[in-house]
């Protein structure tokens, strides 16, 4: 046994098991267990294909660190052993045949500039100087990549703008903003990781902005935990939108939307960050919004299932369908999240079996630009990506 | 349009019952025959330009002669995401083609006259 290869933090599991009766990927029955990982990492047996597959399971929603009596938080001790095996054999199963992955790191190697704002429309009032970085995440790939019914990501981003111009704010947008790295992190590529990390961290420097807004939740963690362990703290406030949103409520005086609504909490914003109450404030100041809660919500809340893009199987589905279907006892019409991922990949599991009984599934950025009438119901203006797709491609 | 990494040789993935169209498109091909191009998804497509393919062209038979019905439909669908997202990164998205051979060359039209 190579004691090297033993993550330290793993000799404090008093193996009680709590982690492997939370684990919504233990759940499906399909013998995945946290526990079992840790032990065998805390064992040296890093080298089975088994392994591999357990490891490349979790989702690292971190609902087992919220009851672990040790304070081990296991996402962390399962990104690093990714990190290991990764290098050597390849990662798990990735989903959409590597495509986000492979998008992800030709951003973080690919010397062309990006055109990544080609969804920007004239009333939209953006900055090329100012205090505050509206960072967009991956929104503009996302339109491109996935096609569920409703789905969005740059009206999302449009949104975004649109609530941050309500409140006064004309963001910077980075024209070349990279992917922040979350996915290939947590895939255990930290070598792309860190390109990606350094061409973002040298973008932002160069606006002296003092303030970094995002409208997603992995992004802000990466920004918060990863970069900040990494490279050092930046000196940048880092928020989330509805953070920002919260401290400006008084400019934002939403219209009435009646209806019943159900919060999601991604993990990232919630567990990861202790995010909690912010998005559920800006739901309550909609007039005519019921907020009512999931069985599992908050610090209990379940993953939608994706976390970097790997390992979608049958456990996912399973606890997708199951998420739906909490949503759908609550009574509310609309399931409110704020994670493109989530939206992604609800979207996904309601295009299967079920499906009649969920609720409408909304990013909270979405709902808030509806109430404030700042985006309505009518035909979304087609993007200038879509230019080049009339072109003969049948040569 | 600028790109900075569209040189390269020509990577074809090509359905075994299209005949040579495509040949002509590329000096150098490095080809990998498939048996239906609508199982040739996105991010292999894209994992070719990544790992340095100068262009991709996926071939095969008139839409309305594909034997597998569907396969050249859903073929576009994914070339299409592949353009897209070259054009995002700055690259430039003619790097990736479809190319439905002419009716008269494919093997089905050839073992099947005047269907």
């Amino acid at each position: 046994m190579n004691m090297d290869r033993i993550p330290s933090e793993t000799l404090v599991c008093q193996e009680c098991g709590r982690c492997t009766g939370v684990c919504p990927v233990a759940r499906s029955g399909l013998g995945h267990s946290p526990r079992k990982v840790i032990r065998s990492a805390g064992a040296g047996g890093t080298r089975s294909p088994e392994f591999d597959r357990a490891l490349f399971s979790c989702l690292g929603c971190d609902r087992c660190a919220t009851v672990c009596p040790a304070g081990l938080v296991i996402s962390e001790v399962i990104v690093k052993l990714r990190a290991e095996v990764g290098s050597d054999r390849g990662a798990g199963t990735l989903a959409h045949g590597g495509l986000l992955q492979s998008f992800m790191r030709m951003m973080a190697t690919s010397p062309d500039r990006q055109r990544r704002l080609d969804w920007l429309d004239p009333s939209l009032r953006v900055s090329t100087s100012g205090d505050t970085i509206l960072f967009v995440g991956c929104a503009p790939y996302f339109d491109r990549v996935f096609d569920f019914p409703g789905l969005r990501p740059v009206e999302t981003a449009r949104n975004a703008v649109r609530l941050l111009n309500r409140v006064g704010i004309e963001p910077i947008l980075l024209e070349d903003e990279r992917c922040c790295g979350h996915d290939l992190l947590w895939l255990g590529d930290t070598g792309n990781f860190r390109l990606l990390a350094e061409r973002n961290l040298a973008q932002i420097a160069a606006t002296g902005a003092k303030r970094l807004v995002f409208s997603c939740p992995e992004c802000l963690r990466t920004f918060k935990l990863d970069y900040q362990r990494r490279f050092g703290k930046s000196g940048l406030e880092l928020l989330h939108i509805s953070e920002l949103l919260v401290q400006e409520s008084s400019k934002l005086d939403p219209g009435a939307l009646p209806g019943r609504v159900t919060f999601h909490d991604p993990c990232r914003l919630g567990r990861h960050l202790g995010i909690y109450d912010p998005p559920r404030e800006l739901l309550r100041a909609i007039p005519g919004v019921a907020l009512i809660e999931m069985n599992h919500s908050r610090e209990t809340a379940t993953c939608c299932g994706g976390t970097a893009w790997v390992e979608c199987g049958t456990a996912v589905k399973c606890l997708q369908s199951a998420r739906l279907a909490e949503a759908g006892a609550t009574g509310a019409d609309r399931l409110v999240t704020a994670c493109p991922k989530c939206d992604i990949h609800l979207r996904c599991a309601l295009c299967g079996a079920g499906a009649e009984t969920a609720p409408q599934i909304i990013n909270l950025i979405d709902l808030l630009a509806e109430s404030l009438g700042l985006s309505g119901p009518g035909p979304l203006p087609e993007s200038a990506v879509l230019a080049h797709k009339g072109g003969n491609q049948d040569a | 349009m600028s790109d900075s990494s569209a040189v390269g040789s020509c990577v074809t993935f090509r359905c075994k019952w299209a005949r040579e169209a495509g040949a002509e498109l590329c000096a150098v091909l490095d080809e990998v025959r498939v048996v239906c191009i609508g199982r040739i998804p996105a991010g292999l497509i894209m994992q070719a330009i990544e790992r340095g393919a100068g262009r991709v062209l996926v071939v095969g038979c008139p839409e309305s002669d594909c034997r597998h019905h569907n396969g050249v439909k859903l073929a576009r669908a994914q070339v299409r995401v592949a353009r897209d997202l070259l054009h995002l990164l700055g690259l430039d998205p003619d790097r990736v083609q479809l190319v439905a051979g002419n009716e008269s060359r494919t093997a089905r039209s050839a073992a099947h006259p005047g269907e």
